[in-house]
């Protein structure tokens, strides 16, 4: 016993590898909120007027809100007015290859292990690179943009599609939707959009590489995802962050609309600096993403891997409008250290044979708290709706907590709703039975944990799949990976 | 006779008339009066329940607003000497309660030696050790208001105890029951399992026939070493009466504690129990079974704590909803950082019998010690098709075959009940209710 809790120690005791920060010009706006600082991003971005009204709706509403306080997570009082809710990289040109990009950046995504120039020739996957809020650059755009597809930063698309902003932004999360979503529409400054034709499928897969730089700059990134009739897109967003002292808010929000016959998968790698060992630093993660399932035989489909932030607080969920319309969760979520993740789904039924699964592996180690909070709702006209939920914990070490909050409401009778959860420690039978042939237990306990996320891990995209195993290594370090 | 709206008015009205209250005690030995006092300041601090709250969330509040009750002034009798309606015919109960007094006729006290029974408030003037220790416990979070208040305001009630290593030959019988139109009545149950004692205990509701009358009981049930307990919470009277029922176990090292809440009808219920294992190698068993119908309302809210090692909890309730009815299901299992080695196991399952009916399920596990094995599930359907077809092809009648499958799926809950004549009595009515 006292030999496998010190693999735990070990293996959970890794420091934080992606730690550094590279230090790039950016053109900053002074600390606070206030409506003069909205009318500064706004014009900032050279926004058409129907935004800018927008922000300041969200904003007067964000000042009758209050902060949520029912997850189970702890934290000081986030000052509202000390963070800087505008930093751009000092633009020296538009760039339009990769020997224009300020070489810093390039540097920046190399020690990331991603660099640019390499995911463009062997993986195929466009990157639409945000650093600090200002998209910098943009790969694959032509050729997507002969399928028609759009694939650029939100301002981009603000100024240039502001017909689709208009009919999509906030259609799914509106602005009044809970207090972070309600601060990020007042004050987001960049994001991705994404915008598949009808019977269109994306050949490549779309990336975002979401990395918060600058010092005391909250990211307030606002994604917006449509697919067209009979269309398929997979996209990928993967976050790491610089080691900082003190606390950073991330308060994003992603938008998914499928229409008829349309899928997405969205996959997310969450890797942003937790706190040190202490507990003491780390980023706030509070994410609002929700799809909708617009019309019939549609298809949404979130992928999680949450390894990093000291708290992460984020549901992404899906509304199930068209019929036989079909909603899947599978979440790997970590916590190490002082770490807190409260994270789960919402499934909401309200279209005929509606289906969704939920599936969410959560591991927790020293003193974290990981608990997952998930709704599913089957409304009146549901009928023939399924769902199928298994949340499961392992808990490493005495001193952290798993806990399962599931809500199920069935209002329709020809619903069937199954949720099933467990929580254990890594059984010392199993255990034994690994080191008996001739494991050693550190490679024992990787085999279990890795066993453990399997189902989850299998339906992340190939690329992320190395990735994301690399993380839980990192997170879990000494021999899981 | 005070008029009062369950409202947030309502606790100022309470807080108004407690001193009376007091006074109307003088007999009242120190530590009754100090727990009164304590529970009014904690009610003071709380407030009245609404959706808002986590722990009301889904629960039907209207109901309780819309009436004004009746509740004793400062003139409280100490005992109602009419006798209890007869309940079951040819025996008596052991112990009676109308509209929160113990009655004193019409019961069959003293015909058996191994256990005791006798009112509350007689008990309590002994200042038994006991009871000192119970009455300091001041109900549970999720329920405070309500607990708070009977502990203020309670009128009279039952104590129970199985002295040490005694065994009961049958179960002992409670009624608890109402009379009259609007009454708030506000009784307390203790029962007090010594070392190694063993007892099944009923506890029958029976409504009053007027209706809308509230009963808000509190039972304080403490089981000591090795004791064993099976107790029995029936209702099972179409009346329209509002049942707050809230337990609180406390369990030894090596107890075992079994309860069955088995809601058939009335109008709103809300069962709320809670078992704190504090003692190693305790166990513990909770089955549920309601069925509204209608617009019957049923909430059973279960919290399981773990406190010691090696302890045990199983949990199984079920429900078969019809009608416009609604039913809860929130079930906690509570794992503190002490109680390694503990296995916790907790199961819902949901029948829904009709388009209108409406079921919330919330099990949560919330765990801070490692070396556990923590499992909960949840299901919601409608009948099997296929058996369904299997039984009408035998040549059954729709309805003959559904009142099969409900008997059949309530019958997992009932199989635990010691005595078989309740059991037979409990699986009648339940085919008697899905008849049609």
């Amino acid at each position: 016993m006292t030999e496998s809790n010190e693999i735990l120690t070990q293996l959970t005791g890794s420091e934080y590898k992606y730690g550094f920060y590279t230090d790039i010009e950016t053109d900053t706006a002074p600390k606070g909120l206030n409506e003069d600082i909205i009318r500064l991003i706004s014009h900032k971005k050279g926004e058409p007027d129907f935004m800018l009204a927008w922000r300041l709706k969200a904003y007067r509403h964000f000042l009758t809100m209050q902060e949520p306080s029912w997850a189970h997570i702890s934290h000081p009082p986030v000052n509202f007015q000390d963070i800087i809710y505008y930093a751009a990289p000092k633009k020296k040109s538009a760039p339009k290859n990769l020997d224009e990009v300020d070489p810093d950046l390039i540097t920046t995504f190399n020690k990331l292990g991603i660099p640019l120039e390499e995911q463009k020739m062997l993986t195929g996957v466009a990157v639409d690179a945000v650093m600090d809020s200002v998209s910098v650059k943009t790969t694959f755009k032509e050729e997507l943009n002969k399928l028609g597809i759009i694939f650029c930063s939100m301002s981009e698309a603000i100024r240039e599609h502001p017909e689709l902003i208009k009919k999509y932004l906030g259609s799914v999360v509106p602005y009044t939707d809970n207090f972070y979503a309600s601060l990020n529409s007042a004050v987001f400054t960049d994001g991705s959009f994404c915008y598949i034709p009808k019977n269109t499928r994306c050949p490549i897969e779309l990336s975002t590489y979401f990395r918060i730089n600058a010092a005391n700059t909250g990211q307030f990134e606002r994604t917006l995802i449509v697919a067209e009739e009979g269309s398929y897109v997979s996209y990928l967003e993967g976050c790491t962050a610089p080691m900082r002292d003190e606390n950073q808010l991330h308060a994003a929000v992603v938008e998914l609309i499928a229409h008829r016959n349309a899928e997405i998968k969205y996959s997310t790698i969450q890797n942003w600096w937790p706190g040190d060992k202490s507990g003491k630093g780390g980023i706030y993660n509070f994410v609002t993403k929700r799809g909708i399932c617009l019309d019939e035989n549609s298809k949404i489909s979130w992928t999680q891997v949450e390894t990093g932030s000291a708290i992460t607080w984020k549901y992404p969920s899906v509304i199930l409008r068209g019929d036989n319309s079909t909603g899947e969760f599978y979440s790997v979520a970590v916590t190490n250290n002082y770490q807190q993740a409260d994270t789960g789904t919402k499934m909401i039924h309200l279209g005929k044979n509606t289906k969704s699964t939920i599936v969410s592996k959560g591991i927790a180690a020293a003193f974290s708290n990981n608990s997952y909070r998930g709704l599913v709702r089957v409304e009146k006209n549901a009928v023939n709706a399924r769902n199928f939920s298994q949340c499961d914990s392992l808990l490493m070490g005495n001193r952290c907590g798993a806990h399962t909050y599931p809500y199920i409401e069935v209002k329709n009778k020809s619903a069937k709703v199954e949720h099933e959860a467990s929580t254990s420690k890594i059984g010392e039978d199993q255990l034994f039975y690994c080191t008996q042939r001739g494991l050693n237990k550190e490679k024992a306990v990787s085999m279990i944990v890795n066993g453990f996320c399997r189902e989850v891990m299998s339906k992340l995209p190939m690329e992320f799949a190395v990735e994301a195993q690399k993380l839980l290594a990192i997170s879990l370090e000494g021999s899981v990976g | 006779m005070i008029d009062i709206t369950m409202n947030n008015e309502l606790k100022n009205k309470f807080l108004t008339i407690f001193p009376n209250l007091l006074n109307s005690f003088p007999a009242e030995p120190n530590y009754v009066k100090e727990s009164r006092l304590k529970a009014i300041d904690a009610l003071a601090a709380v407030p009245f329940p609404s959706s808002k709250d986590e722990s009301w969330k889904y629960s039907l509040i209207q109901p309780l607003l819309v009436n004004t009750y009746s509740l004793p002034g400062n003139n409280f009798p100490s005992v109602k000497t009419s006798p209890p309606p007869v309940i079951h015919p040819g025996h008596f109960p052991d112990g009676a309660l109308i509209n929160g007094y113990y009655c004193i006729d019409g019961i069959g006290a003293g015909t058996e030696n191994n256990f005791m029974l006798k009112s509350l408030s007689v008990a309590a003037g002994k200042n038994d050790g006991m009871l000192t220790s119970s009455f300091s416990v001041n109900g549970n979070a999720d329920h405070s208001f309500f607990s708070h208040l009977n502990t203020a305001f309670w009128q009279d009630g039952i104590y129970i105890e199985i002295p040490c290593g005694k065994k009961t030959t049958k179960p002992v019988e409670i009624n608890i029951i109402s009379q009259g139109e609007r009454i708030l009545s506000q009784p307390r149950i203790f029962i007090n399992s010594a070392k190694n004692s063993h007892a099944e205990i009923h506890i029958y509701f029976y409504g009053s026939d007027e209706g809308n009358s509230f009963t808000n009981l509190v039972q304080n049930i403490h089981l000591d070493e090795n004791a064993f307990l099976n107790l029995v919470l029936f209702r099972s009277k179409d009346d329209n009466d509002i049942l707050l029922n809230s337990t609180e176990v406390q369990q030894e090292t090596g107890s075992h504690f079994i309860s069955h809440i088995i809601t058939l009808n009335g109008k709103w219920t809300r069962n709320v129990i809670n078992v704190s294992l504090l003692g190693k190698e305790s166990r513990a068993e909770l089955f549920g079974l309601y069925t509204p119908s209608g617009d019957q309302f049923t909430d059973n809210r279960t919290r399981i704590e773990h406190r010691a090692p090696n302890a045990s909890s199983n949990e199984f309730y079920k429900g078969v909803m019809d009608g416009k009815s609604t039913a809860i299901f929130n079930g906690k299992i509570f794992v503190g950082r002490d109680a390694q080695k503990t296995n916790a196991f907790q199961s819902n399952k949901n029948l829904l019998l009709s388009d209108r009916a409406v079921v919330f399920s919330k099990p949560e596990l919330q765990i801070y010690a490692d070396d556990v094995k923590c499992t909960h599930g949840s299901a919601t359907g409608s009948l099997d098709e296929d058996a369904l077809f299997y039984l009408r092809s035998r040549g059954m009648k729709y309805e003959t075959a559904k009142k099969i499958l409900v008997q059949a799926f309530a019958g997992d809950i009932v199989a635990g009940v010691g005595s078989e004549s309740l059991k037979n009595e409990i699986l009648s009515l339940i085919a008697g209710k899905f008849n049609s």
